[in-house]
């Protein structure tokens, strides 16, 4: 299957999708509106056009997205941001942070960075972002569920 | 210009009012300048800070912080490629492939020019003419608003004349995420999934920092790439007149979309970089250079979401109504000193709005100043290994996204749309229509259903009323001129291909 | 490495660890977030922001805003109810919590919560356009009961206007036809273009709007004369029962103790006598209300029997 013909069946089932769920939104409150379903409705017709279009097209040649290699590091960049958010919510950004920062650094700037300064650059950058925010505009960081 | 200037001096004349527009303006420039921290953040953070001072003084500080939010959304698009605040969607499209090609001190120069150009421009319109078009915001129906809002939806086309199907594509998703939460007109829930969060719709600058930041992070990284050569040594501004002149027509109609979006309530600077920069690719005699480093995009973005400043003070100031989610904050700055803005502030306040002239002026000028200094300097961002840089912008973009609405769930819409944003790359879909797509499919909606009730169900008045039948023929001329363009396009790509 | 970070590890447990501990000592003793169901800026806000900063004085410890708008609300609601019952998380919320219920956006009663007070009242008004020929409630009825469905009030769907509207209808037995045109701007823009004939608007607005001779108010929807606004005569004077406020209320989570409880209202009870604070309320269009624990449950029981009672009638009930 060649990526137009994937991309372009994905766009259409989308659409056929919210066709299928904007059914079931409840009827117009007010006289003469056409009411919640109208217009998702009609978005998904177009995006169903589009998605058909697409699908036919000739496939032109494609580079590939990413090496191997590349794709193993942006797994595990995916695999860090959900352990940071999950560590957020979880533990607060006290804690979360240095450790995200930490790991991050030491991921991104391998061999180049250095042990003490990546401890340094964590733990400054965290007390200095929730020095700012939280002490001085009053934004509420998370602060995790104890 | 002698209300302006006594505008001007009067403030000049009190240091603690210089102090605070400075000050105001400084946090507004970090606050722009920081993905995920807005002029609408900064301004909402300073309001309860102004409850203790007296009316003048709060909006010098809130009003220094509206200008320099606007203002320093283009350092982050350009240096970054994640625009600053919503503001400068738009800028990053073209400043971060040129500031890549090593020219940074250019694309910031311009954007310094543009902003400056931009707000003073529009205060200048709002001295001189808000009282006489302030009035034109009553008038306006739904009907004239769903045209209008139509006709600027139409320009996705512009935006996707090289991938005609993928562009439309991406405006229609952008459409129906948009629909997502409490519908307009009847507030029913729509394709919440059940999840309470949800029923707020998607959080715009999570959108934002996940399509543009969290992705740009994540490919970077897994692409390695090398930290591009940056020029450091470019003197002046990095452009010379000639580049001013040769934008002359471009930046006149692009301060005019902003000021006129800014001015209609309801919509700021936010929409006003979109359309005027959709509006600029369709009318450049080079619109293949657009996305790939051209410098009438940056201008175009820039001018106009300047330019709603002073757009969206006009309706504030002579009406009480708010033209953007800044000014609508500014009115509460207002409020909380019993001065309820309305139709009679000019006659009651002559002061206050004399002093709010002023601030505005003075705060587009150290701004302007702030930033030329700094354009030398915000380069060397660039220089920062990106095993520092990114992490702390991983962090600041998490604080973003967070700090706009206080819930956690903005993580999760953040990280979803950097997926979103990875597989739209991968695809080859294009970003901006969903962008220009999620802004402006509610207020279609919304306008086309409430002019549909005011109607009785008909759609005669769409094309009986004069604005909005002019503001129709513009999109169906549009969309015409685009087929047309698109088809001449692939004839000359046809004849390319069998000439090789 | 592994021992620096366990290390690091280590001293920030027992950092936060220590700190919750001090924490335990006794209410109130660290950041009380009040959430408020409304953006920054607006008129809940800056009650809300005013009642935190009146709240901070008498507690002695930080009293932080934070609002969150989205979903009408719904979201600052949900928050709550999920907050641990420490008192360190409550509620700003008006008329609206009803609305939503009994709308069905969200399906968590407002009574489950905890009261703790009502606070500060914004006074809604019927207005139209000046150049109407009513001057008064009667003038309206008589003409809307000659011509049902004719004429056309703006409110804002599932919002309190919408129940403004409805509360009219239901009181004086009239017909109107409701359309949704947004916010005061749109509301506005459409009494003067003639798409709309009547609008509900607060009290602080309309005085503006009525002193530069566009707009005339037919009621106040209250029992009494608003003080900033004394020459607006109420709907209940006139003979119509509509009393439709926005009363704003302090809410904490279910399962609030009752000590907890009364160290905040008897903080807020003391707001009353300090005519600083008095004067703040009122130059953003609020009336003091204050009511006890009981009160409010009293009055929160009624106005949600109001809402729902309306909402079954006119078919909104989801």
């Amino acid at each position: 299957m060649n990526r137009n013909r994937l991309t372009g069946s994905v766009l259409a089932l989308i659409g056929i999708a919210v066709l299928i769920m904007a059914k079931d939104l409840s009827a117009p409150v007010i006289e003469h509106d056409p009411g919640p379903r109208f217009f998702p409705s009609i978005a998904a017709a177009g995006l169903i056009i589009c998605g058909l279009f697409i699908l036919v097209q000739p496939q032109k040649r494609t580079e590939p997205f990413l090496t191997p290699e590349g794709w193993r590091r942006m797994g595990w960049m995916a695999v860090l941001l959900i352990g940071y958010t999950l560590g957020l919510i979880y533990s607060g950004f006290l804690i979360a942070t240095p450790i995200a920062l930490y790991i991050t650094i030491r991921m991104m700037g391998q061999p180049k960075s250095k042990y003490l300064t990546t401890v340094v650059v964590s733990l400054a950058v965290t007390f200095i972002v929730y020095y700012v925010f939280q002490e001085l505009l009053m934004v509420i960081l998370p602060s995790g569920v104890w | 210009m002698l209300v302006l200037a006594e505008a001007f001096k009067m403030v000049v004349q009190q240091p603690i009012m210089m102090i605070l527009v400075f000050i105001g303006s400084l946090i507004g420039l970090v606050f722009g300048a920081i993905p995920g921290l807005t002029a609408t953040t900064g301004v909402a953070l300073a309001l309860p800070l102004t409850f203790a001072l007296n009316p003048e003084m709060g909006m010098a500080l809130l009003i220094g912080i509206y200008v320099g939010g606007i203002s320093g959304g283009f350092i982050a698009a350009t240096l970054l490629g994640i625009p600053g605040t919503p503001a400068s969607i738009a800028t990053c499209f073209d400043a971060y492939p040129l500031s890549q090609q090593g020219q940074p001190v250019k694309a910031l120069g311009i954007g310094v020019i543009a902003s400056f150009i931009g707000t003073l421009g529009s205060i200048i319109c709002l001295i001189y003419i808000a009282p006489v078009v302030a009035n034109i915001a009553l008038k306006l129906s739904p009907f004239e608003y769903t045209s209008l809002m139509f006709c600027a939806l139409t320009l996705i086309a512009t935006l996707a004349r090289e991938e005609p199907f993928r562009g439309l594509a991406s405006g229609f998703l952008g459409i129906l995420l948009g629909t997502i939460g409490i519908a307009p007109i009847g507030s029913t829930l729509r394709f919440t999934f059940g999840m309470v969060p949800l029923s707020a719709g998607i959080n715009l600058l999570a959108l934002i920092l996940g399509v543009f930041a969290i992705k740009q992070i994540c490919v970077d990284h897994a692409e390695d790439k090398p930290i591009p050569q940056v020029d450091l040594k470019v003197t002046g501004l990095g452009i010379g007149i000639g580049e001013i002149v040769d934008n002359a027509w471009n930046i006149i109609r692009s301060f005019f979309i902003g000021l006129w979006i800014g001015f209609l309530p309801g919509m700021g600077a936010g929409v006003a970089n979109l359309i005027a920069y959709a509006q600029a690719k369709s009318s450049s005699k080079h619109p293949e250079k657009f996305g790939k480093g051209a410098a009438e995009g940056i201008w175009a973005s820039e001018v106009s979401n300047n330019a709603a400043i002073g757009g969206a003070m006009i309706p504030m100031l002579s009406l009480g109504i708010p033209g953007d989610s800044v000014t609508a904050l500014l009115l509460g700055g207002l409020m909380i000193h019993g001065l309820i803005p309305g139709p009679l502030l000019y006659i009651k306040q002559p002061k206050l709005v004399n002093s709010i002239f002023g601030i505005l002026a003075i705060a587009a000028v150290i701004c302007l100043v702030i930033c030329y200094l700094g354009m030398r300097l915000f380069p060397r961002v660039l220089t920062i290994p990106r095993y520092y840089l990114y992490p702390v912008l991983m962090v600041l973009s998490y604080v973003g996204a967070f700090a706009s609405n206080n819930y956690s769930f903005d993580f999760w819409i953040m990280l979803l749309f950097a997926l979103v944003g990875l597989i739209m790359d991968i695809t080859k879909m294009p970003m901006s229509p969903m962008i220009l797509g999620f802004i402006l499919g509610p207020m279609v909606e919304e306008n086309l259903r409430r002019a549909l009730t005011y109607s009785s169900g008909s759609w005669l008045p769409f094309i009986t009323r004069p604005v909005s039948a002019v503001l129709l023929s513009i999109a169906v001329f549009s969309i015409i001129s685009s087929i047309i363009k698109m088809r001449r396009n692939r004839v000359l790509q046809g004849n390319q291909s069998a000439l090789a | 490495m592994r021992r620096l970070s366990a290390g690091l590890l280590t001293v920030i447990l027992i950092v936060s660890l220590s700190w919750s501990l001090v924490g335990a000592a006794g209410y109130p003793s660290s950041t009380i977030k009040i959430m408020v169901a409304a953006k920054a800026g607006g008129a809940t806000d800056a009650s809300g922001r005013i009642i935190a900063q009146f709240l901070r004085e008498q507690l002695g410890v930080p009293v932080v805003v934070v609002n969150q708008e989205g979903g009408g609300g719904s979201v600052a609601t949900d928050t709550t109810i999920h907050a641990k019952p420490d008192g360190y998380t409550l509620l700003y919320d008006h008329v609206n919590a009803h609305v939503r219920y009994h709308t069905g956006l969200y399906g968590v009663s407002p009574l489950d919560l905890t009261p703790i007070a009502t606070t500060a009242a914004v006074n809604q008004t019927i207005a139209t356009d000046k150049n109407s020929p009513w001057q008064t409630l009667d003038d309206l009825v008589k003409d809307a009961k000659a011509n049902p469905k004719k004429y056309a009030f703006g409110m804002q769907t599932g919002a309190s206007s919408h129940f403004l509207s409805l509360a009219l209808m239901d009181a004086a037995g009239i017909e109107l036809r409701l359309l949704d045109a947004g916010f005061e701007a749109d509301k506005l823009a459409a009494l003067r273009g003639g798409q709309l004939n009547l609008i509900q608007a607060t009290v602080g607005a309309a005085r503006e709007y009525v002193e530069a001779d566009i707009m005339r108010v037919l009621a106040v929807c209250a029992t009494q004369r608003d003080p900033l606004a004394p020459d607006f005569p109420t709907a209940v004077e006139q003979g119509y029962d509509i009393v439709f406020q926005s009363m704003h209320t302090l809410y904490g989570p279910p399962e609030l103790p009752s000590e907890v409880v009364n160290v905040i209202s008897d903080a807020l009870a003391k707001l009353e006598t300090d005519p600083d604070y008095i004067e703040k309320l009122q130059k953003i269009g609020h009336v003091w209300g204050y009511r006890n624990p009981e009160g409010t449950k009293a009055f929160l029981q009624d106005e949600f029997g109001r809402i729902g009672r309306l909402a079954e009638k006119f078919g909104l009930k989801k």
